[in-house]
């Protein structure tokens, strides 16, 4: 006897003497995330841009720096650990922020790449001590007037492009003499408008089970294309006394303002059990109170620090 | 009879067959999409299993003839759900039965995918957000990723050989080589992870059918005016021998040949072939823009092609700080870093005359708008004459036919690059 079309064994009915198979793969989840639950927000990403010598050295200074992209204060010695420049060949200023916007850049999007990792104690660099794999940049011909976009990114972690808190344009000009920099705040490159008045709240047992799936989610919070892959964190916060109306209007600050915070890092995969998020006060205990709860996915390596997906809890007996 | 009736047939006694035992699947508790099937048969017999998704079928190799059997299910998407059915060598099968694979690591980049047609799987590493090797399937997707948390890049990634598990290099090519690189051999699920240290190791190395392991290693020696980095081929034999059987210094001088970017070193060789007999070896000799072929036994240079120290001159364009190629009798294709101008990459293919000791521009292929892979890059001739190119730092790869048209193409978004490419012939290969 020789095997046959696997395709007639999988509509085949009960299983014969053959084994079931393990199922540990599966988790069987009592909450499914929609896009009907999820936030919505208009979010414009407007970046200053600093008009420099084309070619030439510059002196790059943050020493300045109080807030970051979301206008929380920062310590800019402290708190930055490398800071990149990337160009953007084919893309101009707008496109880069747009990108931004949308989180629809590509690696391909950029030729170049070269970075400095600070050693918080300086507040200054100069332009020609970055580099990338070993190999400096060679400023005269590599940060030039030809059209390309310059982005400077000042990050927390040392991973590239990954926890941008200071964003600003560099632009190389033919005309322009300028060769310090001295890069802005970040509050207010972010222009949110968030809503959470609309969603339709997410019913949830007030005691459990929690076991969340948004394997059917297709859409994040501005209406761009949501990629499951790039879920990596889960959040559910409790705030007391506060309504969904209360918390939209301080969106940037949602993860600061709660009362009590219960997070989940995610190995990857579109379900969790909410039972296994902890906080300060342990493990979530379940909904309960005076007050509003959110469930998030945030995706931490995205530029745009908004939550993929955000929803009103609505805790039933 | 349909099918289905033999297969049942089949798992009950079959007149003094080979009976077929209870199967389990065990998901890896790390790389959730590789699941091990286990179970016994009642004689020593060889066996394969079959699988397949909704919209995908798999075939594992026949195993060895025993009565235990464990055998590894790769390829498979994750959260997936999965029927597989055991099969002898004599076509027994037990009943199909079912499973759902788990999660991969964190971290890992989207892939976007346009076009369509490709059918070969990859391996390749990931650098940048996330490092470590991959196996990505014709579709586009990661379906196998080992996350190496050592904080060094691995530029290089390949199937072992005798099947159990990757191979890859975590190494520094940024600023000073990492006395702390190493090979690294882990199993398909994740669960033995060997170590080989190496220390100074470069971009890449090779398997051979032996099991020996030649890797890129940076040497230091004399210059004209004091230390300078050079490079070696060392080979790593199966019992862990380390010997070096190939220095830069063998075939140039440096007071002859200085190379052309001496702040990051004499040679900079970034990138290994192994001829197809295992008689030869290939380099790439970025720092004097040539590819060179080495007998592995005498260590003698049989000829360079390209910039400096060159045997065999270009007609056409030249190629600049190249990285990976491929030689395929007498056709030499380059991943051309720098040559097309600056900041863009190219793949350019030659006809090589030994005789004449000239190798003609014969092909290229120049990406509109353009790509630039500074470090990196890689290409391969796929047996349809489609040309497959790696645009490392660029986190693009496609397949792009001879009339330069790419009909298969893969991104990954902001913050991924990718290693050297490897094209298994097959999922199992």
């Amino acid at each position: 006897m020789h095997i046959t079309m696997l395709g007639l064994a999988m509509s085949a009915g009960p299983l014969g003497c053959g084994d079931k198979g393990d199922d540990s793969g599966g988790v069987d989840a009592n909450i499914v995330l929609t896009d009907a639950h999820n936030f919505s927000y208009t979010g414009e990403v407007t970046v200053p841009s600093i008009v420099t010598a084309s070619g030439q050295d510059l002196t790059i200074c943050w020493d300045q720096i109080t807030q970051d992209i979301q206008c929380h204060d920062i310590d800019p010695l402290a708190d930055l650990d490398n800071i990149g420049l990337a160009r953007f060949p084919h893309k101009t200023q707008a496109e880069v922020e747009t990108g931004l916007e949308l989180n629809s850049l590509l690696q391909a999007d950029i030729d170049g790449y070269v970075e400095w990792n600070t050693d918080h104690e300086s507040g200054c660099v100069q332009l020609s001590a970055f580099s990338f794999f070993g190999t400096p940049i060679d400023v005269p011909s590599q940060y030039v007037d030809d059209g390309s976009t310059y982005m400077l990114m000042l990050t927390e972690g040392l991973e590239p492009g990954v926890g941008a808190r200071i964003i600003t344009f560099l632009e190389p000009q033919a005309e322009s003499d300028v060769t310090d920099v001295t890069v802005p705040d970040s509050c207010g490159i972010l222009d949110f408008t968030a809503t959470l008045e609309d969603l339709t709240p997410l019913e949830v047992p007030a005691s459990g089970p929690f076991v969340v799936d948004w394997s059917a989610l297709t859409q994040d919070g501005v209406g761009a294309d949501l990629l499951l892959e790039n879920i990596d964190r889960l959040m559910v916060a409790f705030y007391e006394g506060q309504t969904p109306t209360d918390l939209q209007s301080q969106f940037l600050d949602l993860e600061i303002i709660t009362s009590a915070t219960y997070e989940l890092e995610l190995p990857g995969g579109t379900t969790a059990d909410l039972a296994d998020a902890t906080g300060a006060s342990g493990a979530f205990p379940g909904f309960s109170g005076d007050g509003t709860w959110l469930l998030a996915l945030f995706c931490s390596r995205c530029y745009n620090p908004a939550p993929v997906f955000l929803t009103v809890v609505s805790p039933t007996e | 009879m349909p099918g289905l009736l033999l297969l049942v047939l089949a798992c009950g006694d079959k007149d003094g067959g080979v009976e077929i035992g209870a199967a389990e699947v065990t998901l890896s508790e790390t790389i959730g999409t590789v699941a091990t099937v286990t179970f016994t048969t009642s004689e020593d017999v060889a066996a394969r299993v079959v699988y397949e998704t909704a919209d995908q079928s798999f075939e594992t190799p026949l195993g060895p003839a025993t009565a235990d059997h464990e055998i590894v299910l790769l390829g498979l998407p994750a959260n997936t759900e999965v029927q597989y059915q055991v099969v002898l060598e004599d076509g027994t099968t037990n009943e199909p039965a079912g499973f759902t694979t788990g999660n991969l690591p964190s971290g890992l980049p989207a892939t976007l995918v346009e076009g369509e047609g490709h059918d070969r799987w990859m391996m390749t590493t990931l650098i940048g957000a996330t490092t470590g090797p991959v196996l990505i399937s014709p579709q586009g997707k990661i379906t196998w990723a080992w996350v190496d948390g050592r904080g060094l890049d691995v530029y290089r990634a390949r199937p072992l050989r005798d099947g159990s598990g990757v191979i890859y290099n975590a190494a520094s090519v940024s600023g000073d080589p990492a006395d702390n690189s190493v090979l690294v051999k882990v199993s398909w699920d994740g669960s033995a992870e060997e170590t080989i240290t190496v220390p100074l190791l470069a971009h890449d190395f090779v398997e051979l059918s032996d099991g020996t392991i030649t890797a890129i290693v940076v040497e230091y020696g004399e210059g004209p005016e004091g230390e300078i980095r050079g490079d070696s081929l060392v080979e790593i034999a199966p019992d862990g021998t380390q010997t070096q059987v190939w220095s830069t210094w063998d075939c140039f001088d440096p007071a002859v040949t200085p190379g052309d970017e001496p702040e990051i070193g004499w040679t900079f060789v970034n990138a290994l072939d192994l001829d197809p007999d295992e008689s030869a070896y290939y380099v790439s000799v970025r720092n004097f823009s040539s590819i060179v072929k080495i007998d592995r036994a005498t260590g003698a240079c049989e000829w360079v092609i390209g910039g400096q120290a060159a045997t065999i001159e270009i007609e056409g364009d030249e190629f600049q700080h190249e990285h990976q190629f491929e030689l395929n009798g007498d056709r030499l294709l380059v991943f051309d870093n720098a040559g097309l101008a600056f900041n863009k990459s190219r793949a350019i293919e030659y006809q090589v005359d030994w005789g004449a000791g000239v190798a003609t521009e014969i092909w290229k292929y120049e990406p509109d708008p353009s790509l630039n892979s500074f470090v990196l890059g890689d290409v391969a001739r796929l047996d349809d004459g489609d040309t497959f190119i790696t645009w490392s730092v660029a986190g693009q790869l496609d397949r792009v036919s001879p009339d330069g048209v790419s009909s298969w193409r893969l991104n990954t978004e902001l913050g991924y690059a990718f290693g050297f490419m490897t094209l298994p012939a097959g999922l199992y290969e």
